[in-house]
């Protein structure tokens, strides 16, 4: 059952693929636009740790790390689930209903609708910043690099998760645009600095009520020589599986909820 | 003139038919106003003799740090998918045969943009953050200075996504430009990281391009880190900057519209 979702999923997209790499002259400009934007974030965080190079006990490799880790979720995010963003199009050109009448999952088959090679920019410049971090902090091993796999995926699938339930609210209100500008928003923003250059509230709204800080922020520490600064508590740092896969529960049950609540786009 | 006047007008009463949107976005631009300025006090706060070095205290980083988000949301949208969408459809044909001028009536356009997201997010943005933060705004003649240095601004940034949006007739698929070119003014014209941070050789080389026009040189006006004559030299500079890309923009425009009628004929 399972080998042959997996078998399914790869000839979706694969063939998704093929058809991206018809122009392949915009498929590199797209991919380089897309890394150089990536780099972009990492060269500011490089810039002001030139002049001041200690920001709340995060040194400049360490920044670039958070940053960097962010964007690579963000990249497995655009590269495989970016489609969630196109939910509202998707259901106002009546294009969604396909999905329903397919002999899978609908989940499944929305998922494997779309794959986006822009994404790939993104993870690209995220594991030069990961690498170039990671040289200059210590003590790394290949449990620990396992971890970070563990800890990738798991953004990926907080980022997706949060993506996906805004996406979702489409199938009750038919839009949600401006929320998911905000969303993405405050993804760049706050996987940049430590959560403790915030004030209190915003750190509480980004641990407790919008887990962003679990995507990059909290994991962080546990690849760190030093983690006695950690907001709240320690523990956090070891959540992000577990914020994971609870996020990922709850999103598949607004799906849920939402197609029961979904008639189609009249006419 | 009356028609580009009728054109802004109408942009500007299309923009203001989504009211919850235009709520969310405020909100949004408001949390970023507060990050913006939150990150830059840390910064401060950890940088012992930032204030002497750079000659910014860290109340007038601060000032920057928001009303560069406030800014940003008065520039001037890409118009590159716009026209990447109409060469695909055949109807920027249409477009440049209809009795108005092609980059008028595109500033038309951005000018309508531009008067909605004055009075819907600039004015309440401004007003919010003069009641919730201690800031220093500047009077008399460097008011007056700022006021022309971000209509100068505005104008800088539409030609550069004038020129820019322009290679979508040639291109076609111009997505990856435009992103090079958003990543470009964003780093280049101080509104993520001001240019005296960077290292003195790069910011040499910034002050002299265009970019430095958008954000730099009126937030400098706004926090007084431009005073006396250079404040003349300043908007000089942006005028300069405008006055080439103008003609530039006027080059190429009447290339293209010579390449049309080619291979249109």
């Amino acid at each position: 059952m399972i080998g042959r979702h997996i078998k399914l999923y790869l000839a979706m997209q694969s063939a998704n693929l093929r058809s991206h790499m018809a122009y392949p002259l915009n498929f590199a400009i797209g991919v380089l636009s897309i890394t150089f934007l990536g780099l972009s974030f990492i060269l500011v965080s490089w810039v002001i740790t030139q002049k001041v190079p200690i920001i709340d006990g995060w040194t400049t490799y360490e920044l670039i790390f958070m940053t960097s880790l962010w964007r690579t979720t963000h990249g497995i995010f655009i590269a495989f689930f970016v489609q969630s963003w196109f939910l509202e199009s998707l259901i106002r050109n009546g294009e969604f209903d396909r999905f329903l009448v397919r002999p899978l999952n609908p989940m499944f088959s929305f998922a494997a609708h779309n794959i986006q090679i822009y994404g790939f920019g993104d993870m690209l410049a995220g594991i030069i910043g990961l690498a170039a971090a990671m040289v200059h902090i210590p003590d790394w091993t290949l449990g620990k690099i396992a971890v970070l796999l563990v800890i990738v995926i798991s953004g990926a699938a907080i980022e997706w998760s949060l993506q996906m339930m805004i996406g979702c609210m489409v199938f009750w209100t038919l839009q949600g645009g401006a929320m998911r500008h905000i969303l993405d928003q405050l993804l760049a923003q706050f996987t940049r600095f430590p959560l403790s250059v915030y004030n209190g509230v915003l750190q509480a709204l980004l641990t407790f009520v919008l887990p962003v800080a679990f995507i990059s922020y909290y994991p962080s520490y546990f690849f760190f020589g030093d983690r006695s600064g950690v907001p709240f508590s320690p523990v956090l740092m070891y959540l992000t599986p577990l914020v994971a896969l609870l996020l990922v529960s709850v999103t598949y049950y607004v799906w849920t909820k939402g197609l029961n609540a979904y008639k189609g786009a009249g006419t | 003139m009356g028609k580009y006047v009728a054109y802004t007008i109408t942009t500007l009463k299309n923009t203001q038919v989504y009211k919850f949107d235009l709520l969310l976005w405020v909100i949004n631009s408001f949390i970023l106003v507060i990050a913006f300025r939150e990150v830059w006090k840390a910064i401060y706060a950890n940088g012992h003799s930032l204030a002497i070095s750079t000659g910014v205290t860290s109340q007038g980083m601060q000032t920057y740090a928001m009303l560069s988000v406030i800014l940003y949301a008065i520039m001037p949208p890409s118009i590159s998918y716009e026209i990447s969408d109409k060469v695909r459809d055949g109807s920027i044909v249409f477009d440049m045969q209809k009795p108005w001028d092609f980059e008028w009536m595109h500033f038309s356009k951005a000018a309508g943009v531009f008067l909605f997201s004055m009075i819907y997010t600039v004015i309440p943005q401004l007003v919010g953050v003069f009641l919730f933060f201690p800031i220093d705004y500047p009077a008399g003649v460097q008011a007056a200075a700022f006021a022309a240095s971000v209509l100068l601004a505005f104008l800088l940034s539409f030609l550069i996504n004038f020129i820019v949006g322009m290679t979508a007739i040639l291109f076609t698929e111009t997505w990856g430009i435009d992103m090079f070119k958003s990543v470009i003014t964003d780093v280049c014209s101080g509104a993520m990281v001001p240019l005296w941070f960077f290292p003195d050789a790069v910011s040499r080389v910034l002050l002299w391009l265009p970019f430095q026009g958008i954000f730099n040189i009126p937030l400098s006006l706004f926090i007084g880190k431009i005073t006396g004559t250079a404040v003349w030299e300043q908007l000089a500079f942006q005028a300069a900057w405008c006055l080439i890309l103008l003609l530039l923009s006027r080059v190429i425009l009447a290339w293209i519209e010579r390449k049309l009628v080619i291979t249109g004929g």
